[in-house]
């Protein structure tokens, strides 16, 4: 190591002394990671949410209806919270929150349904709540559906056609649906797999930005450069490598949750989302240290990282896919090193493409490495005069 | 007489007082830059970048590709009604499996419909024939599209050919005979299934608090850094009453966020044409409890994190659990207990969901009590918390200004 090198681990060793000293650190690096995964894994345990309250209005009260809720209440998605007397009350249920959904079933729905007046059965459902609203209609559409089949069963067999006969008549052509890599439609492994990314994404902007920037308040960052041999670059270097460090063990540690004890799919290896998980962590410090290099004051920093962080959840598009947004954040989203380990993931985890595929996603994470050297000698001399002002 | 008169000369001493502290408040609010970004900038501008973002509600004409292994005029005409659906467009008919895969690799479909090769001579003799769906799941919106377009579809083509099988019959009949149970589904508060329509309500509570939160805390750690032995209060005989300070506190940042409540509730649903069924008098009296809960939550929080630039660390990433535990994604219902319980201690927890029942779902406001009652109970809660955490300041700041007096006596 020569002396000039040996700045950067004395740089090194004073960072994982501040770790020690000041509990913040560990707070952030760990803490809230670690928060975040036990918050979310917990959250939907079960991937798909059971025993959904939902209610039915039976205008009926016949054989045929009270099979019909018993068939409901048999489903897992749902639970028959309540059987209403009238539309008004189930509507007024459903705006109290007590249910997410409502089957009406019409007066004189046994007899019409017999005599082929073709009763309907109505269905409401709250959209206001995403998935309960989806899951929920799921469960009352299939209900209906087999209420449907049954009874035409019925008649058919009462017209005397074989069974073999029968499945072609009520179903000629049968729709067979495969989620490509989440074949349960789990709601934990669409959701985990990127959001705990995105969350170490905004840790690690401000952690970065926090850790530099509070160098230049607490006016240490001159004395830093004289250990880095004025160089600004060995500085940042010794200064950020100790949280790289962690973050990646933190990053890894999500993966090996994810798809070492939960088994999340994973179609080619472990390897190249390692490589996108390092890559992410240490192109998201670049975009931090290119943030503070802007913004050389603490909290103007700080405030920037977690304006960009937060938006960074949106722009990514796993829950609003970029495609369907506006041209002006399908371009954004490409400066979210989380958005390219996004991609990564669905072409190297969800589906089982070749490696050259993503390897667009790769170098434009690679790009991000480079763009704190724009700001190196603005850097530099916020670093050098040490001028605080909020 | 003597009593009543001091009595007297207290509350007024208290009004000057609460008057002095809350332009002093002002003052400090519009000298930092940090506070002003996140009390005036977070809830200005992000509700509108947010409905951009969110704007075009649902994906149309999502591109997937067909494999016609049998290419006829019934395999034609299933691939025709299923082009015709605005959820889903073909963008290729690809030769087989490869082609359509390496499609998909580079982004250009999302979806791969297969058709069997036996699929019209399968109907024809009436065997069932089974239709492959291959759906991208990185996006559940985009599966959820998709598998809605082809169930549909799938559900039309299978009535025609039913139709088709018994000759002679009217219209009437062949409908009896192939669907004797009718249903209909009526999406209630959100018709076009749109994700702003979903998401926004959550971001627009949610952003209010958040920005209390961030400025009570960041302007607390400005103040500390600038007083005497960085206490929170200054040793100003004027910040020497708890009371005085808490509502000379509240009475700064209540108009503050009531006028950012108005913005992010009433004019930005307006420009974006959010569903909003609740009246203005309603959605105040709603709000009224969240606003003050979230001001006292943040006080008592900027006395326990100490530090100017901690609350930006601790608070934003908050934002994301507290949307998951508003029910508005995952659904209440199946929050486990113990998450439901932490959920109860962050006032936006019972505003999001009782704002979408307000505004989204046209609940009045007495079925929306038991949301009014947890925010009434929350400002009750956080307004003795923020009492005790100010009361221990200001004892810290007399049982100095009291040493500073014995040390001149003294002299």
């Amino acid at each position: 190591m020569s002396k000039k090198d040996y700045g950067i681990w004395l740089i090194f060793k004073r960072e994982c002394a501040r770790f020690a000293s000041r509990p913040v650190y560990l707070l952030c690096i760990i803490g809230i990671p670690l928060f975040c995964i036990t918050f979310f894994s917990t959250l939907m345990w079960n991937g798909v949410p059971e025993q959904l309250p939902v209610g039915i209005v039976d205008n009926d009260h016949s054989n045929v209806s009270r099979s019909l809720i018993r068939t409901l209440n048999s489903m897992n998605a749902v639970d028959v919270k309540e059987v209403f007397e009238s539309y008004s009350d189930a509507r007024e249920s459903m705006q109290r929150n007590n249910i997410y959904a409502f089957m009406i079933i019409p007066e004189g729905f046994e007899n019409k349904s017999m005599s082929g007046k073709q009763p309907e059965l109505a269905i409401f459902t709250n959209d206001s709540y995403f998935v309960a609203g989806m899951f929920s209609y799921k469960a009352l559409k299939m209900t209906a559906a087999l209420a449907n089949g049954a009874i035409l069963k019925g008649v058919m067999q009462g017209k005397g056609a074989y069974e073999y006969q029968m499945a072609a008549k009520l179903q000629p052509v049968i729709l067979n649906a495969n989620p490509l890599g989440n074949p349960w439609v789990s709601y934990s492994v669409f959701l985990n797999n990127i959001i705990l990314p995105c969350l170490l994404q905004l840790m690690i902007m401000l952690m970065t930005v926090f850790a530099i920037g509070s160098e230049i308040k607490e006016g240490n960052s001159r004395r830093l450069l004289v250990l880095s041999n004025k160089s600004v670059f060995r500085l940042i270097l010794g200064k950020l490598l100790p949280q790289t460090i962690l973050f990646v063990m933190m990053g890894l540690l999500i993966q090996v949750y994810l798809y070492g004890y939960l088994q999340f799919p994973l179609a080619n290896g472990i390897w190249p989302m390692i490589g996108a998980m390092i890559l992410m962590v240490v192109s998201s410090q670049a975009i931090g240290v290119f943030m503070i290099g802007l913004l050389p004051i603490l909290r103007l920093g700080l405030s920037a990282a977690a304006l960009m962080g937060v938006i960074g959840f949106s722009l990514v598009g796993f829950s609003f896919p970029v495609q369907t947004m506006y041209a002006p954040f399908q371009i954004l989203a490409n400066l979210f090193p989380a958005r390219h380990y996004f991609m990564i993931y669905r072409e190297q985890a969800l589906n089982s493409f070749s490696i050259w595929y993503s390897l667009g996603n790769y170098l434009w994470m690679l790009g991000f490495v480079l763009l704190p050297f724009f700001l190196l000698p603005r850097l530099k001399k916020a670093l050098f005069i040490q001028h605080y002002k909020a | 007489m003597n009593n009543n008169e001091n009595l007297r000369q207290t509350i007024i001493h208290g009004i000057y007082d609460v008057a002095y502290i809350w332009i002093e408040e002002f003052k400090t609010i519009f000298k930092d830059k940090g506070a002003m970004i996140f009390l005036f900038f977070l809830p200005l501008g992000y509700p509108l970048l947010y409905s951009l973002i969110y704007n075009p509600e649902v994906p149309r004409e999502i591109p997937i590709a067909v494999i016609d292994n049998s290419r006829t005029t019934l395999s034609r005409q299933y691939c025709r009604m299923l082009d015709g659906t605005p959820q889903v467009n073909i963008v290729s008919y690809a030769a087989n499996m490869d082609e359509a895969k390496a499609l998909q690799a580079s982004q250009q479909i999302f979806g791969i419909i297969e058709l069997n090769k036996d699929f019209e001579k399968d109907i024809v003799r009436s065997k069932p024939v089974n239709v492959e769906l291959y759906c991208e799941m990185f996006s559940l919106l985009y599966y959820r599209n998709i598998l809605m377009a082809t169930t549909d579809v799938t559900g039309a083509f299978n009535q025609y050919i039913q139709e088709q099988g018994i000759p002679g019959a009217t219209e009437k009949q062949l409908s009896m005979s192939v669907s004797p149970v009718k249903s209909a589904t009526i999406s209630m508060f959100n018709p076009a299934g749109g994700f702003a329509t979903f998401i926004m309500p959550g971001v627009l509570v949610l952003v209010i608090q958040q920005s209390l939160l961030l400025a009570i805390g960041l302007l607390a750690g400005t103040q500390r850094e600038k007083n005497k032995n960085h206490h929170l209060i200054p040793l100003n005989r004027r910040y020497l009453g708890t009371l005085r300070i808490i509502f000379g506190k509240t009475l700064c940042f209540f108009p503050i966020a009531v006028i950012a409540s108005f913005w992010t509730m009433v004019i930005v649903p307006q420009i974006f044409n959010f569903i909003s069924l609740a009246h203005i008098i309603d959605i105040a009296v709603f709000m009224l409890p969240f606003i003050l809960s979230s001001i006292f939550l943040g006080m008592t929080l900027s006395c326990l994190i100490r530090g100017r630039e901690l609350p930006m660390l601790f608070y934003v990433f908050m934002s994301i659990p507290l949307i998951f535990l508003s029910g508005i994604s995952w659904p209440w219902s199946a929050i486990p207990p113990f998450w439901q319980w932490f959920a109860n201690l962050f006032p936006s927890t019972a505003a999001i969901q009782g704002f979408i029942q307000l505004n989204s779902c046209g609940a009045t406001l007495e079925e929306v009590t038991p949301y009014l009652t947890s925010l009434w109970t929350l400002t009750f809660i956080y307004f003795i918390t923020t009492f005790i955490v100010y009361r221990y300041q200001v004892k810290k700041v007399t049982d100095e200004i009291d040493v500073m007096l014995k040390d001149h006596h003294n002299h």
